[in-house]
């Protein structure tokens, strides 16, 4: 569009000329820049994702093909041994299982409390743009803060949740939260799930604002009551969000690896045990750098999964 | 009048959860060191004071772990932002050939996790001389900073008006020209937002720091952190101050983006 419209249009008769030989060439020159500005803007990025991911990517799938430990640090070819090892190895069925569990958990209480966070703050009261504010903080909070405040909380001697329950009297003596198999589960959920939901919240929020308000007159011209005014229609409009909202949830919880990691290790006894925390133990544990790969390749797989079914949500949404 | 009740009675209950972990970190790091482990548990201190803030100066190392995070986060923010803008621009404006898949392609980087790619970076920058360095942790950071920056970047620009942009390309500016001196000025606020959320993402990142950082006069807030638990004898006094000094740089940002914040969570998801 620029080539239609050459720069110098106001000029002198005594140095036209020269302007306009000027103007030519500035033309040619920005003429060609702006047509090939787009790929010149994506150079950048693409040089970054070249050698920060690309790369990476493949040499950690080259990787999963030896077998590379501090005795042998430039690795020993053994083909797809580290897989064998790995889908014959109960630790790993054990870990993806967890995994499953544990990402499930977290996000389908993220979607619920979230959601019924969000349909609170739709409505309203006083003091809710500073409630609003205070619900994003678990969020923005640093995850080492979010972790050594819980551990704090959790504490079997001097922690506050054990004094509050053993007052009201719900267990009648203070409980090892994070260091008990059964308990340490659902204890990191939690932790997950107080950090986490907040995101569900401002995304259902924000979709809840454009729900047209004369669809609840008409319901509610037509008797309905608040109960059915929800299923009938906020959790229609909502559905699509949800979907896209949990599908992002579960890719992230899948891959969380701090908040698990810094509250248990893995433990106890292997209850924790995530994927992330298992690549982590094979490649810096015990330095299996092929194992841990392996495993990192495998939830690669996983990943590409279940993106392709956000992908192809996606499109069939943009239909 | 039931109605009122139940909505308050649900707030209240909802900024107990939320917002007593956080009251309790604060709390607890102006009680006295008895006054910390005592059962039961004071909700307000007895005495309060300031020495585990000056404990945390004075006999950690928790000043030059903040400084080296500080560094790290805004040089890879910078980069991040540098990079993410002008691609996002070309995503959302300009026509590049397959430029929908590579969009797609950066929201797959953006899903990476973390331990994915560690093992490989870790092999990579050694060979580069890039471990035991500030350099090449902020480099490893693009990995998620870069793919964040341009999807979030991208909806921002597609949705600036393209009239003023068009205005200027018929009085003949560059396209290059009408990017710096039309689209940027109306973007910044969108930049100061994405730029505090890829410097928090940074901020809070764990794993890469661990494993790419292992000198002592280097390492960043997170690992360092992660150690007072088990070498200061736990004390939670200092270990909440830390928690809630390594908080601020959060709230601050908090206040400044807070109107924005729909725009950085809503477009595209974010990490974490």
């Amino acid at each position: 569009m620029a080539s239609d419209t050459p720069q110098g249009a106001v000029r002198t008769f005594e140095d036209g000329a020269v302007r306009e030989r000027a103007g030519a060439a500035r033309t040619l020159a920005s003429t060609l820049l702006d047509r090939h500005l787009g790929i010149i803007l994506l150079l950048p990025s693409a040089l970054t994702f070249l050698v920060l991911l690309v790369f990476p990517l493949a040499y950690g799938i080259y990787t999963s093909f030896f077998e590379r430990h501090v005795l042998d640090p430039e690795g020993t070819w053994v083909g797809l041994g580290n897989y064998v090892w790995l889908f014959t190895n109960p630790n790993f069925w054990h870990s993806l299982l967890i995994s499953t569990f544990w990402a499930g958990a977290t996000v389908g209480l993220q979607i619920v409390l979230g959601t019924a966070v969000a349909l609170l703050l739709h409505q309203s009261f006083q003091g809710r743009s500073l409630v609003r504010g205070l619900v994003l903080f678990p969020y923005m909070m640093p995850v080492v803060s979010v972790i050594l405040v819980w551990m704090l909380l959790y504490n079997a001697l001097y922690g506050v949740i054990n004094y509050v329950l053993v007052q009201t009297g719900i267990v009648s003596r203070p409980i090892a939260w994070l260091s008990q198999p059964d308990s340490a589960f659902w204890s990191v959920v939690f932790v997950g799930v107080w950090k986490y939901f907040p995101f569900v919240v401002v995304i259902v929020l924000a979709r809840l604002q454009v729900i047209p308000q004369d669809l609840y007159e008409a319901a509610r011209i037509d008797g309905a009551g608040p109960i059915a005014r929800f299923f009938d229609i906020t959790l229609p409009q909502l559905r699509d969000v949800l979907l896209v909202v949990a599908l992002l949830r579960t890719i992230f919880m899948f891959n969380n690896f701090e908040i698990v990691f810094l509250l248990t290790g893995g433990g106890p006894l292997r209850a924790t045990m995530t994927l992330p925390i298992l690549v982590y133990e094979q490649a810096f544990g015990v330095y299996e750098l092929g194992r841990g790969s392996a495993i990192a390749v495998v939830m690669f797989f996983i990943l590409i999964a279940v993106m392709s079914v956000y992908f192809a949500f996606l499109r069939k949404e943009n239909d | 009048m039931l109605r009122a009740l139940r909505i308050y009675g649900a707030a209240a209950l909802l900024l107990i959860f939320v917002a007593f972990p956080l009251y309790w970190m604060a709390i607890t790091s102006l009680k006295p060191q008895t006054e910390v482990f005592r059962v039961p548990p004071t909700w307000l201190p007895e005495r309060w004071t300031l020495e585990h803030y000056v404990e945390l100066f004075l006999l950690t190392d928790f000043g030059r772990l903040f400084l080296n995070s500080l560094q790290v986060c805004l040089m890879s923010t910078f980069m991040a932002l540098a990079v993410g803008i002008l691609g996002a621009y070309a995503l959302a404006r300009l026509k590049v050939r397959g430029k929908e898949a590579y969009g797609r392609m950066v929201l797959l980087a953006y899903m990476f996790p973390g331990a994915l790619l560690i093992i490989p970076l870790l092999l990579l920058f050694r060979q580069l001389g890039l471990t035991n360095s500030h350099l090449g942790l902020s480099l490893a950071y693009l990995t998620f900073a870069v793919p964040f920056v341009m999807w979030v970047m991208r909806d921002f620009f597609a949705s600036i008006p393209i009239d003023l942009e068009e205005a200027a390309l018929i009085d003949g500016a560059s396209r290059l020209g009408a990017l710096w001196d039309v689209v940027l000025p109306q973007a910044v606020p969108g930049i100061i937002a994405t730029g505090i959320f890829a410097f928090l993402f940074a901020w809070n990142e764990y794993l890469f720091a661990l494993i790419l950082i292992s000198d002592e006069a280097l390492r960043t807030l997170p690992p360092g952190m992660m150690r007072f638990v088990s070498t200061t004898d736990t004390n939670w006094g200092l270990i909440m101050a830390a928690s809630t000094l390594a908080t601020l740089p959060m709230a601050l940002a908090f206040g400044l983006i807070q109107r924005y914040l729909v725009t950085g969570l809503g477009a595209g998801g974010v990490k974490g």
